[in-house]
């Protein structure tokens, strides 16, 4: 943890540089190159696979009827109404005898705690108005990714009202280290938290602190079975990026993956006890962003690589269990959550009954061990309105907030509920997963109330042909490249 | 007050007992308010003289308990609002009058008739009611200060016919005057005094015609009050019969001045500037004198005044008090609110001290209780009546000098001064200065013809300028709607919140909370004409215009442009010691026919190479400096005769103007000091440093030119107050000649005779310009010879005439007169901007598609140089017009529903009426902007049938005639841009692009179409399914990925918007966990969110189709 986001949590990240060794032996750092092991296929097809107890959790995903009809200020209010007493209960702690006040109740000069939702006011955020811009040298950079600027404020807003954060300290008030308990530049709009300070002159609102809800609370992790000669770890597989039918990706590290999860290359002992891999969103590539239909080729391509992935797919099931999750590529839709891929689109894999066609985020649960993932667009959106690029600072930042994508719906896509907000987190996973990141980080996670959360951020395979085994038991994480050297 | 009233009574008294007592509490007070601008209304003031007398006494009673109540209990808002109403106390020892000079800006100056206060009168007039001027205005400090200005008495002058009249016949003029006027009911208002004061014989001369000779006496009337200035000029025009000198009718000058601007010239105010009383000219009232709600109330005399001229440092402004109001109402559904029934509800009031970034109070009055806002005070009553008693008290406390809002004069201040006599809160009606007057409203009609002819309300409150910011931008700028949205979208950067007046009664029917929402919108509806004040900076520019002209800022915003132009021709005047004569106006004088500015044929054309404009500066002024074209120089035909050539001009319209060297024209000066004072200006801003000054004078150098460009105006307006159409015709004919002129000489100069590479052509010359493209292809090489062009020609005109190189356009697309587009290029490196004339891109009464497409199409012809693709952009365009692929907010039309009976069937007057038939609550109301597109009709149905609500054709997926569009909107504005580019333009609208058309069905068509049962169809073939049989048919099944995809690709698209949208929208209302209510149809999302919802659904049913 360093810089800015340090000072945020409660809770302490530990690196993947500090990753207790795990007793057994697990294929750590496995380096599957395709010309070295090419002597190693398995004769044998057959692997014994372990089996685990298997738990869907994402019916809270689930929309049934997506009704359009409805506006965003619901899903904001659930939210607030759902956070607001956990909120209260971690202030009681932090600041005991601080009066909490809503936003209409705040006395000018009186010091005292508020609990609101945070809205930041960015000027280079993207609006659709400017597409309405006559001036078109307005218009910002569209290839801008980070739109943070100093003068960027935070408003803090309640059922009530809304009133603006003095987050820096006010003229004639040189307390240096208020200066450094709040800075906008951490902060992104949707998130609910508690602000200490005082109302000033003009409205403002001195802020000298903040209390976040915290990580949920969470359930211990199955004890090991306390037999003499414990049984060989369990593993989930998650992969993310997999971009089928990518006609520009190269097909042999997919072949690999491929005949390694079959058994046919590798140790099979090992890939035995993979119980279930999950493929963490964008299975196919970009294809769906050609506009289908106008040009019939294009439609064919998107058939083909659909056929491609498909084909891949089945591979996988017919030797183990598979969840596959929709990303911001694939042909689902984009609102969050994203419902799972529609039968039509991956016919053959969906004959396998032990394929989940499951949603982003999805939560699952490996022998009483939970899981929590989506495929990334949560934290690329959160880091388009923070300081950082610390992709799994910016994942124990949304456990800290007590929701996945605090970001949806003011600049995430996501679905009008009304009697629900779905993102937030109100059991502390121990995994905790965010797929088509740039490179793979591990890190784990301990909170305040002694959760601890293994966090992945998963590289895109196409690029870094990396899969990451998580070990059920100690929940380590194992990457596994399949690099092919056959072609250099 | 009381509180004031209090620390005044504590501060040390030094010489405070005041030397002169005044009598004005006691007299008749209230005067006529502004006196009105033609006799035919100024009877009105009298008129309303009358009755406000009447009025007073009955509530004379009143106020003397209102104001003991005052006394006993000292603040009205004691706790914690209002604490910061009022103006800062004031200084002590401020008030010294024998030892300080009072130094104060006035911003407003009105008279009232009333006792004379004998120290400042002629021993005649004692214990008369004469006119005491009052102005008003504020201190260093930011203290109100109104004063008392004596003795100033109304006049005018009479011209003595030649010979035939004695010093003798004078008693009998008046004598005979005075009879007259005592006869027209003068008699009333003297109570006893002389009519007319008395009589003096003066030496002047006329202003008008040249006059050789020596001064002539005139009769200078100076009469007891100023109506009967006007009485007497009719009774004197009309013939007075003189006792042995029969029935004569004279020609009087300087009669129709209104008496404040009278007061203003002759003591050499301008408005809004600042003045000082010496000390010990002056006296302080005692507060139990005082009548006005000022801080500082003064007696002067009107010889005392020194006027500061704007410069240094009373070149600033004071601590001007604004107030910015907004008010809700609840109305009943389906109508508009009506003061006789409806309740105000929510008054907002933010004070901003001229000069400080935020305003001192937000305060919100609402009717019903609210939840609190912060950083706004909150008050909240249980009758309406109680509200309307604290906002008037608000008014007074924080004593503005100047209210705005948006359109307040039209609607909020009439709508609470209505609603207040219907409630019978006589207190509310006291929001002038003035203590015991009330508010007075009447109906003008405004007709001017720079602006038009609008019908408007004059709202007198005393003491307080008004200052409508819907006016002054409907005025000052050209834009395709002035709702509050569209406006400060425009000036401001942003959209607002737009709340239908059928939602306010539902907010204001729900809990604390839904009021406060509405009360958050009325604030910022209230701080939005403060910040459009600034933006604009109004306030410079507007003290400014009035600085220059001369004239009170009041009449900046409810006159025209002629009275600006009368007073400095009435100053000049004065200093020479001519004598404005009153005309009549009215009639077109005779015998000079009036040819208006010659535009030279356009050769129509798309000009590749650079075209070279040469402008005249300030063509008209100029032309009336160099000819010395003024009214004291008008040469009548026969004196032409005797003259010798060298002293005269004759014109090419055939009039004649004495040169210079023989008499100076009053108009060249006035021309010579603007441009002189706006050339200072311009050179000062160049050097400023300061934001501020900068402000100051850039408004400066723009209402100098303002001004210097409505001198020929003036002269030309037929029904103005002095038209002289000799002087006009004669600038507009020169104008012509030097227009002609100045294209043969280029024409005869560059030409390839003459050794340059091309021949010169002029391609175009408008009214103070000419285009000439020299031929070559370099831009800089034309600018050369542009420059050089221009100096050449110049030199051949008479100074300060001159022919100036501005500008080349490259390239340039020439339509017609008047219509033209083109790159403009100041310097040869990069281009300033695209500039275009008369072509649809700014016009309101076409819908967004063509703007954009014309405007498009503009920047790919000019600034891209591509023909082709702009071609096939229209192409592109039509084609998706026509398969419906255009955002529908494109295709709206909107136009104001301003009457409900039109000769002919108007589209959006028949539509007006259909969706009243739907919905009473949220039809449209008369002055309401309707928005429509127009859709498919029944067959044969006309066209005013087929206009709809955008909002009822998106929810009821009604088919868009886009053939219309493309007939009646794109066609003509295409062809005439595309005319000089394309040898067939018609080639724009036909051919394969307008092949391919979607119509899609409607759900609710009329006619047979209502029996019909649409039938499952293939998405991905059309093919017609059996009931049940999915969504594909058999063909299509094995695709079922591909045609999936493609419609989950229409959903991704769609759900990316819903969110982009509604987010939007949420931003722009302020809130996070509250429904959007907003419906700006101005806002160029408004239809796209609606559509965006509408297709979802349909979408989602698509795609539910697939079986999961």
């Amino acid at each position: 943890m360093t810089g800015s986001t340090a000072r945020l949590f409660h809770a302490r990240v530990a690196r993947d540089a500090d990753l207790a060794p795990t007793s057994s032996a697990p294929p750590q750092q496995q380096q599957l190159d395709a010309a070295d092991d090419l002597d190693l296929v398995s004769k044998d097809h057959e692997v014994e696979r372990a089996t685990c107890e298997y738990k869907c959790l994402d019916d809270l995903y689930l929309v049934g009827d997506r009704v359009y009809n409805k506006q965003y200020a619901h899903l904001y209010f659930q939210r607030l109404q759902n956070l607001g007493p956990f909120i209260r209960g971690k202030v009681k702690k932090k600041w005991p005898g601080l009066p909490v006040r809503k936003i209409l109740e705040v006395e000018p000069g009186v010091e005292c705690a508020v609990i609101g939702t945070v809205y930041k006011d960015m000027k280079l955020k993207p609006s659709v108005l400017d597409e309405y811009a006559k001036d078109k040298s307005l218009q910002p950079h569209l290839a801008t990714t980070k739109f943070v600027s100093p003068d960027d404020t935070l408003l803090l807003e309640d059922e009530g009202a809304r009133m603006a954060l003095q987050c820096r300290p006010g003229p004639g008030r040189q307390d240096a280290s208020a200066a450094a308990a709040v800075d906008p530049i951490d902060f992104v709009s949707g998130v609910c938290v508690a602000v200490r300070g005082v109302e000033e002159e003009g409205g403002h609102f001195q802020v000298t602190d903040v209390c976040f809800p915290g990580p949920a609370s969470q359930r211990p992790v199955p004890a090991p079975p306390s037999s003499p000669s414990p049984p060989p770890p369990k593993y989930v597989a998650l992969v993310s990026g997999l971009r089928l039918g990518d006609a520009s990706a190269d097909p042999l590290p997919l072949q690999l993956l491929a005949d390694y999860v079959t058994g046919s290359l590798g140790d099979a002992e090992t890939v035995g006890r993979i119980a279930r891999m999950v493929v963490v969103g964008n299975v196919l590539g970009e294809v769906a962003e050609v506009p289908v239909g106008e040009d019939k080729r294009e439609a064919r391509e998107s058939a083909k690589s659909l056929r491609e992935a498909d084909i891949f797919l089945t591979q996988v099931a017919s030797s183990m269990p598979l969840d596959v999750m929709p990303g911001p590529s694939d042909p689902c839709n984009v609102s969050l959550p994203q419902q799972p891929f529609h039968r039509c689109l991956l016919p053959s894999t969906t004959c396998y009954a032990n394929v989940g066609r499951v949603t982003n985020p999805h939560g699952f649960e490996m022998d009483g061990v939970s899981f929590m993932g989506t495929s990334g667009q949560n934290i690329d959106d959160v880091l388009r309105f923070v300081g950082h690029e610390d992709r799994v600072g910016a994942m124990a930042a949304t456990l800290e907030w007590g929701h996945t994508a605090p970001t949806a719906p003011d600049t995430l896509p996501a679905f009008p509920f009304v009697d629900r907000d779905p993102f937030l987190v109100t059991e502390c996973p121990h995994v905790y997963f965010v797929g088509n990141q740039p490179k793979l980080e591990v890190a784990l996670m301990e909170g305040p109330e002694g959760q601890r959360t293994r966090l992945i951020s998963l590289p895109r395979f196409a690029e870094t042909q990396t899969a990451v085994l998580v070990n059920l038991q100690d929940l380590s994480c194992h990457p596994i490249t399949f690099a092919s050297s056959v072609g250099n | 007050m009381a509180g004031y009233a209090a620390k005044r009574g504590s501060a040390p008294g030094g010489g405070g007992e005041p030397k002169r007592q005044n009598t004005g509490g006691g007299g008749p007070s209230g005067g006529g308010g502004k006196a009105s601008q033609d006799g035919g209304l100024e009877i009105d003031v009298e008129r309303e003289l009358y009755e406000e007398e009447h009025e007073q006494e009955m509530l004379e009673d009143f106020f003397e308990d209102a104001a003991k109540a005052a006394e006993a209990a000292p603040s009205l808002e004691e706790g914690d609002y209002g604490r910061n109403w009022c103006r800062p106390p004031l200084e002590d020892g401020q008030l010294d009058a024998s030892t300080q000079p009072l130094v104060f800006q006035q911003i407003e100056c009105d008279y009232t008739i009333q006792r004379a206060n004998n120290s400042f009168v002629q021993p005649q007039l004692r214990g008369a009611s004469v006119p005491v001027v009052r102005m008003y205005g504020v201190n260093r400090q930011g203290n109100s200060v109104c004063a008392f200005v004596h003795g100033f008495e109304p006049y005018f002058y009479v011209a003595l016919p030649r010979g035939g009249f004695s010093p003798d016949d004078v008693e009998a003029f008046r004598q005979s005057l005075e009879r007259e006027v005592v006869n027209a009911g003068g008699a009333k208002l003297a109570g006893g005094f002389k009519c007319i004061t008395r009589i003096e014989v003066e030496h002047k001369k006329s202003l008008w015609g040249y006059d050789p000779g020596q001064v002539k006496p005139f009769l200078k009337v100076t009469t007891l009050v100023p109506n009967f200035v006007s009485k007497c000029r009719t009774i004197i025009e009309r013939g007075l019969n003189i006792s042995g000198l029969g029935t004569r009718a004279f020609e009087t000058f300087e009669s129709n001045v209104l008496f404040i601007l009278r007061f203003m010239i002759d003591c050499k105010i301008v408005g809004g500037n600042w003045l000082e009383f010496p000390k010990g000219s002056y006296s302080v009232r005692q507060p139990s004198n005082k009548v006005t709600y000022s801080q500082v109330e003064v007696d002067v005399g009107f010889e005392s005044i020194i006027s500061h001229p704007a410069e240094g440092e009373f070149m600033d402004l004071g601590k001007l008090r604004i107030l910015s109001v907004d008010i809700e109402c609840a109305g009943r559904k389906g109508h508009f609110p009506e003061a006789e029934i409806d309740p105000v509800i929510q008054i907002a009031s933010m004070l901003t001290v001229q000069g400080e970034p935020k305003p001192r109070v937000r305060n919100i009055m609402t009717l019903g209780t609210c939840a609190p806002i912060v950083g706004s005070e909150v008050m909240s009553f249980d009758r309406e009546t109680e509200l309307l008693k604290k906002w008037a008290d608000l008014v007074r406390k924080t004593d503005p000098d100047i209210i705005i809002g948006y359109n307040i004069l039209k609607f909020d201040l009439p709508y609470l001064i209505d609603r207040a006599n219907k409630l019978k809160v006589k207190e509310f009606s006291y929001l002038g200065r003035v203590k015991n007057n009330v508010v007075k409203v009447r109906d003008t009609v405004f007709s001017s013809k720079a602006y038009g002819t609008r019908e408007s309300k004059e709202i007198t409150i005393d003491g307080r300028v008004q200052f409508d910011l819907f006016t002054v931008i409907q005025r000052d700028h050209k834009l395709s709607s002035y709702s509050l949205n569209n406006v400060s979208a425009t000036f401001l950067g942003e959209q607002k919140e737009d709340v239908h007046h059928s939602c306010i009664t539902d907010l204001q029917n729900g809990n604390e909370e839904t009021r406060r929402r509405l009360a958050v919108y009325c604030l910022k509806d209230a701080y939005l004409p403060q910040r459009l004040l600034d933006k604009l900076m109004y306030m410079y520019n507007y003290i400014e215009m009035a600085r220059v002209t001369g004239v009170p800022l009041s009449f900046l915003t409810t006159r025209g442009q002629s009275i600006k132009v009368f007073s400095q021709i009435l100053r000049k005047a004065r200093e020479r010691g001519l004598l404005v004569p009153a005309k009549k106006g009215g009639g077109v004088q005779d015998g000079v026919a009036y040819e208006g500015a010659t535009v030279l044929e356009a050769k129509a054309g798309y000009y590749t190479k650079p075209v070279a404009t040469l402008d005249f500066a300030s063509l008209y002024p100029s032309i009336m400096m160099a000819h010395n074209l003024c009214y004291c120089t008008l040469l009548p035909p026969y004196m032409v005769g005797s003259m010798s050539p060298d002293d005269y001009t004759k014109t090419p319209s055939g009039q004649y103007f004495a040169k210079s060297s023989l008499c100076k024209g009053i108009l060249p000066e006035i021309l010579e000091e603007l441009l002189g004072a706006r050339k200072r200006a311009k050179k000062e801003l160049k050097e400023a440093k300061d934001e501020f000054l900068k402000g100051v004078l850039n408004g400066r150098q723009l209402a100098l030119k303002v001004s210097a460009n409505s001198v020929y105006g003036f002269t030309g307006a037929t029904v103005g107050k002095m038209p002289c159409l000799e002087i006009s015709a004669s600038v507009t004919a020169f104008g012509r000649d030097m227009i002609m002129h100045t294209k043969n000489l280029v024409t005869k100069k560059y030409c390839k005779a003459n050794g340059y590479e091309h021949d010169a052509e002029v391609v175009y010359g408008d009214t103070d310009s000419v285009m000439i493209k020299f031929g070559s292809k370099d831009l800089k090489k034309s600018m050369e010879l542009g420059e050089e062009a221009a100096e050449f020609v110049s030199d051949t005109f008479v100074k300060p005439i001159k022919l100036e190189f501005e500008k080349c356009y490259f390239p340039y697309l020439l339509i017609s007169k008047k219509r033209y587009a083109g790159l403009l290029w100041t310097n040869p490196r990069k281009y300033d901007k695209m500039d275009t004339k008369g072509i649809e891109t700014v016009r309101r009464d076409n819908c967004a598609l063509v703007r954009n497409v014309i405007t498009t199409c503009l920047e790919k012809v000019l600034i891209e140089q591509d023909v082709d693709g702009a071609v096939s952009y229209v192409k592109k365009m039509i084609s998706d017009l026509l398969q419906n692929k255009l955002d529908m907010s494109m295709l709206v039309v909107t136009k104001e529903l301003s009457k409900t009976n039109y000769a002919a069937k108007q589209a959006h007057v028949e539509l007006a009426e259909k969706m009243r038939k739907r919905d009473a609550a949220t039809a449209p109301q008369l002055g309401d902007r309707i928005p429509f597109v127009i859709i498919k009709g029944m067959k044969g149905a006309k066209a005013y049938e087929k206009a709809e609500d955008p909002i009822y054709a998106l929810e009821n997926n009604l088919a868009i005639d886009y053939q219309h569009y493309v007939e009646h909107h794109l066609t003509l504005p295409l062809l005439r841009i595309f005319e000089p580019i394309l040898k067939n333009p018609k080639s724009l609208l036909v051919g394969e692009h307008t092949r391919k058309v979607v119509n899609p069905t409607s759900k609710a068509g009329g006619g047979m179409m209502g029996f019909l049962k649409v039938g499952a169809k293939c998405l991905g073939c059309k093919a017609p399914i059996p009931k049940g049989g999915g969504n594909l048919c058999k063909h299509c099944k094995s695709q079922e990925a591909s045609i999936y995809s493609r419609e989950i690709e229409g959903l991704r698209e769609l759900e990316a918007d819903f969110n982009k949208l509604w987010t939007q929208c949420q931003r722009c209302s302020g809130s996070l966990h509250q429904d959007v209510l907003c419906t700006a149809r101005d806002c160029p999302i408004f239809y796209r969110r609606k559509k965006c919802q509408v297709d979802l659904v349909e979408k989602q049913e698509k795609i539910k189709g697939f079986a999961w």
